[in-house]
């Protein structure tokens, strides 16, 4: 079997320290890595051990002639952040695509916060997105809230992929939750009046309650 | 005073909880199944949950001269997980019948979404079929949206409303559920939900009929002190004593009653309290001398220090 097209993958590569490239290169066997998606899943969960968490920053030659512009939600975050991203490409070029959804929804599953929370920014980079919804409205319940936040801040998914109901539940969530609503990509295109509602009930209900009231919602009250 | 606090999720809290519980006057205590604080992946790990709150939890509880009680569900989060919602479902028949289970709860909205409502519904039949009270959780966001909901749920299920206790109310849900017939439930928090001086004006503008007051302590920043702590803000504020004992005992009480499961030649004493006893070669203690009391016929409020 060929490696895939796999720049993303050379984007990694060139970052990771002697030992790291090692074991990169071993990960991509693409014979090995065809053969197990349990070995997938163990180099992912791996990653932050051998990458490590330096910090990302794509060089502007990068992002000119290798295709990284897609990639730009992840600059500045860990390199282990990326390289599970990349991981999930890769996999994601090696399963049949009717395998696709089952292994992101395990992989998020039985991932731990930071696996969870590198699936969740990937999600907008993966083919054919709109497939792993459930899963990314699952992590709307997470009380882990750097997982909520993974999903819900910086993230276009929600906006572009999340039904009316479950995008107002995760903006109200981050409104209990004190997270700044400046951060939720293409919220002021989903203003709705059934979230204007919902966001007015809240402001009786904290006024009720003599509790203050998230300043960010004039946000949505006053878009 | 005793106390009852029937809402409190005991497997997440400590030894000392029990016994700061136990010298503030909390005799009895209902602890409904609930979200862990992360989705589980397997039907079997519920088995094993209800198990718990069915065994070791209730033997806990009795080593600091608490009575326990429990409500079995699928709760309303995890209703949204096809992986393992209608398994659990399956699961609930036979653990229902268990001794010491007072009611199906917690059930209700979290999200507000269809499979919520779906297994809202049909555990409402379950409870129905099995002759038991329903515990219901209403949802944190969209709260008074989903106590409309809520309502117009238990309203189309047929259920009899005094078999309900709509719980976590505020002072825009408790208007609707009131006159609604079911019972209504308050979740007195250290931040969120309600305070003990909101309880009073409460207490104070509706009086303490259908009215129950709990901790809802679970693993998260929670006090499950609060029962007591809002009787004494209710003594300081003038309530009378007759409705305090009401919010505070009867009204739980009378609620679980219907249960017929509620032990309550043993409940309205204090159980005795018994260090030595072992649960499956088990102790609670850990090289400390056993507390043996066993001269609590009835019960005697103790002293905190």
């Amino acid at each position: 079997m060929s490696p895939p097209e796999s720049s993303y993958l050379d984007l990694v590569r060139r970052r990771c320290a002697a030992h790291a490239m090692t074991w990169w290169d071993s990960v991509l066997d693409t014979e090995a890595a065809s053969a197990s998606r349990s070995e997938l899943s163990k180099a992912y969960s791996k990653a932050v051990r051998t990458l490590g968490s330096d910090r990302l920053e794509f060089a502007q030659q990068e992002i000119d002639s290798e295709n990284a512009a897609r990639f730009l939600a992840f600059q500045e975050r860990p390199l282990h952040e990326f390289g599970r991203a990349a991981l999930l490409l890769f996999a994601l070029e090696l399963l049949p695509a009717d395998e696709h959804v089952e292994f992101v929804d395990n992989l998020f599953m039985y991932g731990d916060s930071r696996e969870q929370e590198a699936l969740l920014r990937a999600l907008s980079i993966l083919p054919d997105q709109g497939r792993f919804l459930l899963t990314a409205v699952e992590a709307c319940r997470a009380n882990v809230q750097t997982v909520f936040e993974a999903i819900a801040c910086e993230n276009s998914y929600p906006g572009c992929y999340f039904p009316e109901s479950n995008f107002n539940q995760m903006v109200l969530k981050a409104i209990y939750t004190g997270v700044s609503l400046r951060r939720i990509l293409g919220l002021p295109d989903r203003i709705t009046p059934t979230l204007k509602g919902m966001a007015s009930d809240h402001i009786k209900e904290r006024t009720a309650a003599g509790r203050p009231v998230h300043e960010d919602i004039a946000l949505i009250m006053n878009p | 005073m005793r106390l009852f606090d029937p809402h409190i999720h005991m497997t997440s809290r400590t030894t000392d909880d029990y016994a700061a519980m136990a010298a503030a006057g909390i005799a009895a205590i209902v602890e409904p199944a609930f979200w862990v604080g992360q989705p589980r992946t397997h039907v079997e790990t519920f088995e094993d949950y209800f198990l718990s709150l069915l065994g070791w939890e209730r033997f806990r509880a009795s080593q600091f001269g608490i009575r326990h009680f429990c409500t079995l569900a699928l709760n309303p989060k995890e209703a949204n997980n096809p992986r393992i919602a209608q398994g659990v479902i399956d699961l609930l028949p036979r653990y229902l019948e268990k001794d010491g289970v007072v009611a199906v709860g917690e059930i209700g909205f979290d999200d507000q979404t269809e499979a919520e409502a779906k297994y809202f519904s049909s555990q409402i039949e379950l409870a129905k079929e099995f002759h038991l009270p329903v515990l219901i959780h209403t949802p944190h966001r969209d709260k008074k949206r989903g106590t409309e909901r809520t309502l117009a749920l238990v309203r189309e299920s047929g259920i009899r409303p005094e078999l309900v206790l709509i719980d976590h109310n505020t002072e825009e849900t408790l208007p609707l559920v009131l006159p609604s017939g079911c019972w209504a439930g308050h979740s007195i928090y250290p931040k969120t939900k309600m305070d003990e001086q909101r309880m009073v004006q409460l207490v104070k503008q509706y009086g303490g009929e259908r009215m129950v007051i709990n901790s809802a302590a679970d693993w998260g920043v929670s006090d499950p002190l609060k029962v007591p702590q809002t009787v004494q803000a209710m003594v300081e504020a003038g309530i009378p004593h007759s409705t305090i004992t009401r919010i505070a005992w009867d009204n739980p009480v009378n609620f679980f009653r219907q249960s017929g499961r509620l032990d309550l030649n043993v409940s309205e004493a204090r159980p005795f309290v018994d260090q030595r006893q072992l649960w499956e070669g088990n102790s609670v203690l850990r090289g400390q001398s056993p507390v043996v009391d066993t001269s609590c016929d009835s019960y005697e409020p103790r002293s905190r220090s």
